[in-house]
């Protein structure tokens, strides 16, 4: 099927269109209806209510699962658990630490990352999968429980809006905390230029995986941070503590980017050998990569769970 | 500091390069305070990338900016002119003095018509100026050009700033001057102009040039004086360049060529005065100064007429040597000059009167007459004045009148008197006491007969009268006073010689007896070829008889002997003493031992043979011969006799008077002299340019006074009236024409300089009519030879009256007519006539060429900055100028060459390092839209 001229989805999802969106939910939303509305087939598909098993409750259970019906029976409470009552349970792990602010004309990377990352969770809510949000810098920031109802996308736009970028990156010790939190199989996403300790990014990535979670990492990269542009003397403040550097960003700019590439090399080659789906996301990429490899991760994960089970 | 700037032509450029050096670097601050901020997350690989490029980077800029550096260092060597080669210039002066100095001194008229034109040097060197101040009208510098011509050194011809038009006016103040017919010495005119190109001290800085424009000849340059000045100069940082005007042109060789050059460098009459009508002897002195022989004619041009007869051609002038040339003229008195008085006045002064206006001028000019017309002109002619007189006159003082009462004249007087010819001697006889009212300037002669004493103011008279051209001639007697003569001799010998304290004493009549009969000679001739006694020489053998008793012998110290010359003297008496005979028979067998050294030479064998002959006859004589038989003898070995001078064959004249037995001869003519010549009996001496004499003996026959007690009444000698009274007359006239003989040159003014005749006071009319007869060729001259009237004046002082002549412009002769006081316009004026010859100064006459080494004392002219030119040369030598011409960095292709590459690195390096590369916007890392 052809696309008519003037309408191609991505017209949605531009970020330069996306990000004149002031409210990050009007922007997560615009970017998945736009996604949504350019896939052939539908997403949805209905909600599976089998019944699994009856459990004792326990405090804090939502007592809408409570099985009346057995208290009346028996007199205990019972919660009624259904199969796939989550289909899928997301941990998104957002990084505001400093080094996410850079960026220009407003798109900087923070703002990509959570417009991203609230994509991907509308988008996920909208299929009754639970998301839920870790924004950090040195240590997680907010935490937002993984829920499925749709109400849960204000609390996780509010927590992305709350988040200010704050100091520096310590992805090992948040992914351990998190790791910690998460039981049962799962996804990770996690939204970070990774620019932190690369062992400790690796270390946290390996105990996602052994935790049997799908790890997506979105590599939300500046466009200037991978082609270096500058020309100029320029003085490079360096963000997380970093020193300063004035010099001429020409003459550096070819040893920049082998760096660059080395450690661009270095993450996707830990990634693969993990198994850790990671992608590259230049800032000025619409958000259809995230979301599209977010929709192929979860059909593969749905399908990889019907295997399982 | 000085010596490095001096590296550049342009040493502010260099500063401006200097200075541009620091504006990469500037730049490169500028561009480190203009840096933009950027807040930077992946600093991470930033700052490793930094690290691991840290050190190429800083090679790679510090490379740049070297380059760059380097860049602009070039521009700035490139503007600035550094010097690659060749000398640095001379710094920049505030002004440049040129001091030139222009010989026009005689020499510089010297001319070589062979060698094409006829210019003498002079004009050569006058051209030179010209040039120069052209030359100096394209300089950029001030400069200050001074003239001075060495014959006026102490006020410049021409002293101005350079500017367009003195070349004309300098053109036009030079055509006025010409060579001036005098010596110029060098020296005063050098030190003045190097002082005054010294005292210059103009504030800034001042390049000194002085320039000698002259023909460098060696009587200048010879002795190093003149190059010792130049050397101060160029000491004190001047410059000096010389130019030899000199022709040929000299060239590199050391030993420039010369030509020679003829001169008369002397010409002088055999008497101070003339007779009308009797021949003058006259000799001219012709110099040839040149290496090859020449001939030439000399004209003798008399009062302006040719003299055919004296005229000749010289056929051969050896090289570097002076020919005199001899020759006769008979003096004329010029057409309309007064002639000799009749009837003599009875007024003693207006006798003298008429004596002062007796002399005429001869004026006798030589001049040479060269085909080659080679050489310096003005000393080609000399003239030369001769007085023409009627006759002598001689003023004769006879002492023994003193005291008499009737005046009459003493023997003495009367004998002499009657020995001058009146034809000749023009006779005025004087009493002691009148010589103070006499004109003694009227006389060319005067004689002293037996004075015993004359007042001071007339021995001063006396005295300026010889020195100033008379002649004087001394006869003793028995008045005569020795304490009074030898005050005279003491006085610069105004009496030729000191005497004893008595006269020898009156002989016996035994002795007499015995003179008689010695037949022996009474007279000694020392010198046989004297004027004086050439006359008596015939007669030599009659002297035998000749009586002379008594005489004034001379005091025992012979100093006085010194520049006299003994004309008769009374035989010697020392060969009667036995010890000295034998010495000197020892030396006359020394002298002439024909087996030892001079007679043995080569040279002398062929004359051998007629040697050993009188050498053998001489020591036949020298056993047993008298004192005049040896004399006679060694005249004979000599050669010098009367009899055998004739004899050509067996001649041993040419023998005797080659240089091997020249110094044999003299000894042993001095021996001759030592065994024959006793006390001198007539003794005359040259005295200023006058002459002196005196006769030791009485003049005649008689006492003038009674003889003292015990003294005989006789006479002292009995030549005047005795046996040999015939000779008397020969003897005196020659005595006294003698004493006008001249000694040597007549003293020469120099033109251009006035010349001052002394005259008495109160005498003459202030107007005297002079003529000035040049001996400049009529081409020269323009107006012909013709004489032409000078003013000239007599100046009166309250001491003295003196005649003073302007200077002329060339040499030659004044007539000069005096008038007497008052009568300026009477016909019967008696006029008197002087005569002064001017002639050049024949010292430059020599024209050889002074060395190399003599003008710049060897070939390293350049490091002491005097340099040799001829005319023509470059001011600047062409090839130190090119060799000295700064060859900056601008004209060797290197330095652009180097600029080249530079810039191309440069621009290399630049371009490599702001990563200009088209992949620069691929993007990397994988990303795909």
């Amino acid at each position: 099927m052809t696309i008519p001229a003037g309408q191609d989805p991505c017209r949605f999802l531009d970020p330069a269109v996306l990000f004149r969106l002031g409210r990050l939910e009007l922007r997560a939303r615009q970017a998945v209806e736009g996604f949504l509305s350019g896939l052939h087939k539908s997403p949805f598909f209905g909600h599976s209510v089998e019944f699994v098993q009856h459990r004792e409750y326990v405090t804090g259970d939502d007592i809408r699962h409570l099985d009346w019906k057995v208290w009346s029976k028996t007199d205990r409470f019972y919660i009624k658990q259904f199969e796939a009552e989550t289909n899928l349970r997301c941990q998104m792990l957002v990084d505001c630490s400093e080094s996410m602010a850079y960026g220009r004309e407003g798109m900087d990377k923070r703002s990509y990352a959570c417009t991203a990352a609230a994509s991907a969770a509308w988008l996920l809510l909208r299929q009754q999968d639970s998301v839920g949000l870790v924004t950090f810098d040195k240590a997680a920031r907010r935490m937002v429980p993984a829920r499925n109802v749709s109400m849960h996308l204000d609390a996780i736009v509010n927590a992305l809006d709350g988040s200010m970028p704050g100091e520096g990156t310590d992805l090992g010790t948040v992914c351990r905390r998190v790791a910690s939190s998460i039981h049962g199989r799962g996804m990770v996403a996690v939204f970070s230029d990774l620019l932190t300790d690369r062992e400790a990014l690796m270390r946290a990535l390996r105990m996602f995986r052994q935790r049997k979670q799908e790890v997506l990492v979105f590599h939300i990269l500046d466009t200037d941070e991978l082609n270096f542009p500058f020309s100029g003397v320029t003085r490079f403040e360096g963000m997380e503590a970093l020193p300063d550097l004035l010099c001429d960003p020409e003459a550096l700019r070819e040893g920049y980017l082998r760096e660059l590439n080395t450690f661009l090399q270095d993450v996707r080659q830990g990634c693969a050998r993990l198994g850790v789906d990671y992608q590259l996301i230049p800032t000025n990429q619409p958000l259809d990569a995230v979301l599209s490899r977010f929709l192929h991760r979860r059909d593969a994960f749905a399908g990889g769970r019907a295997s399982i089970s | 500091m000085v010596g490095f700037i001096s590296m550049f032509l342009n040493p502010w450029a260099l500063a401006i390069g200097l200075l541009a050096i620091a504006v990469p670097i500037i730049i490169h601050l500028i561009n480190r305070m203009q840096f933009r901020r950027v807040r930077w997350a992946a600093m991470e690989f930033l700052l490793a990338a930094q690290k691991r490029m840290r050190q190429r980077l800083l090679i790679e800029q510090l490379l740049l900016l070297l380059l760059r550096i380097l860049l602009m260092l070039l521009l700035g060597l490139l503007l600035s002119r550094w010097l690659v080669s060749g000398t640095p210039p001379a710094p920049a002066v505030d002004l440049v003095l040129h001091e030139v100095l222009l010989d026009d001194s005689m020499s510089m008229s010297d001319r070589e018509p062979a060698q094409g034109e006829e210019r003498p040097a002079f004009q050569s060197a006058r051209d030179e100026p010209v040039r120069l101040a052209k030359n100096l009208e394209k300089s950029k510098l001030p400069c200050r050009l001074r003239i001075r011509l060495a014959s006026n050194p102490d006020n410049p011809l021409f002293d101005q700033m350079i500017t367009d038009g003195s070349n004309n006016e300098l053109q036009q103040i030079l055509a006025k001057t010409s060579a001036q017919p005098i010596r110029t010495p060098l020296m005063g005119p050098i030190q003045t102009t190097v002082d005054a190109a010294l005292a210059i001290t103009e504030p800034g800085k001042i390049r000194r040039i002085v320039h000698l424009m002259s023909d460098m000849r060696t009587n200048d340059w010879s002795d190093g004086t003149l190059a010792a000045q130049i050397a101060r100069l160029a000491e004190q940082g001047g410059e000096v360049r010389l130019l030899d005007c000199a022709s040929p042109a000299r060239t590199i060789d050391n030993e420039p060529a010369s030509h020679g050059n003829l001169a008369v460098v002397g010409l002088f009459a055999e008497t101070r005065s003339a007779l009308e009508g009797q021949p003058v002897g006259i000799t001219a002195l012709i110099a040839n100064f040149g290496r090859n022989p020449r001939r030439a004619g000399m004209s003798v041009l008399i009062n302006g007429l040719r003299d055919a007869a004296a005229s000749t051609l010289i056929e051969s002038l050896p090289p570097g040597q002076v020919t005199p040339v001899r020759f006769r003229i008979v003096p004329v008195r010029p057409v309309g000059a007064p002639q000799a008085i009749g009837t003599p006045a009875q007024d003693p002064t207006q006798r003298d009167t008429a004596r002062r206006a007796d002399p005429t001028t001869m004026v006798v000019r030589v001049s040479l007459e060269d085909d080659s017309r080679i050489g310096i002109p003005a000393d080609d002619v000399r003239d030369l004045i001769v007085p023409v007189r009627t006759r002598f006159p001689v003023l004769v003082v006879d002492g023994a009148s003193t005291g008499r009462a009737d005046g009459s004249t003493g023997s003495d007087a009367l004998y002499l008197g009657a020995a001058l010819n009146p034809q000749i001697f023009d006779t005025e006889f004087r009493d002691p006491r009148e010589l103070p009212a006499t004109d003694l300037d009227s006389y060319a002669l005067i004689v002293m007969l037996n004075v015993t004493e004359l007042p001071d103011t007339e021995i001063v008279r006396i005295d300026r009268f010889t020195t100033s051209g008379g002649g004087l001639a001394w006869f003793t007697g028995d008045r005569t006073d020795p304490t009074f003569t030898n005050r005279l001799f003491a006085m610069g010998a105004l009496f030729p010689l000191p005497l004893a304290n008595h006269p020898s004493p009156s002989w016996t009549d035994r002795q007499r007896e015995e003179y008689r009969l010695d037949d022996s000679p009474k007279l000694v001739l020392p010198d046989p070829e004297h004027p004086v006694i050439a006359g008596l020489v015939p007669f030599r053998q009659v002297f035998r008889f000749l009586r002379v008793e008594r005489h004034w012998p001379p005091a025992t110290e012979s100093g006085w002997r010194e520049g006299s010359e003994r004309v008769l003297a009374l035989p010697a008496r020392s060969w009667s003493n036995a010890t000295r005979r034998d010495d000197l028979r020892q030396r006359i067998l020394k002298l002439t031992d024909i087996g030892a050294d001079p007679y043995t030479r080569p040279e002398l064998a062929s004359k051998l043979d007629e040697l050993q002959r009188r050498a053998a006859l001489l020591r036949g004589r020298l056993a047993a011969g008298t004192q005049f038989e040896i004399v006679a003898a060694l005249e004979t070995f000599l050669d010098l006799g009367q009899g055998t001078t004739a004899s050509g064959t067996n001649s041993l004249r040419t023998a005797w008077e080659s240089p091997v037995l020249a110094s044999t001869a003299r000894a042993l003519t001095e021996l001759i002299r030592e065994i024959q010549e006793g006390d001198p009996l007539l003794v005359s001496r040259d005295r200023g340019s006058g002459r002196v004499a005196a006769f030791l003996t009485s003049a005649g026959p008689q006492l003038s006074k009674p003889p003292a007690p015990g003294e005989s009444s006789q006479g002292w000698n009995e030549w005047a009236n005795g046996f040999l009274s015939a000779t008397y007359p020969i003897l005196i006239q020659d005595m006294l024409l003698d004493l006008l003989r001249s000694s040597a040159n007549s003293t020469d003014a120099r033109p251009l300089s006035p010349s001052k005749i002394a005259l008495p006071l109160n005498r003459y009319d202030p107007e005297a009519r002079v003529f000035f007869s040049t001996q400049a060729p009529p081409a020269i001259q323009g107006s012909g030879n013709q004489s032409t009237p000078i003013p000239a004046r007599i100046v009166q002082t309250s001491e003295n009256a003196e005649l003073i002549l302007p200077p002329q412009s060339n040499a030659g002769s004044f007539s000069i007519s005096l008038f007497p006081q008052g009568r300026r316009l009477a016909d019967d004026a008696p006029v008197e006539n002087l005569g002064l010859a001017v002639n050049v100064d024949t010292s430059e006459s020599d024209l050889a060429r002074a060395t190399r080494a003599m003008l710049i004392g060897g070939p390293d002219d350049r490091a002491r900055n005097i340099r040799l030119a001829i005319p023509g040369d470059e001011l600047e030598d062409k090839r130190e100028q090119a060799r000295q011409r700064p060859v900056d960095a601008s004209e060797t292709p290197w330095i652009y060459l180097i600029l080249m590459l530079i810039l191309v690195s440069e621009q290399a390096l630049a371009l490599r390092i702001s990563h200009l590369r088209p992949d620069r916007q691929q993007p990397i890392g994988g990303v795909r839209r």
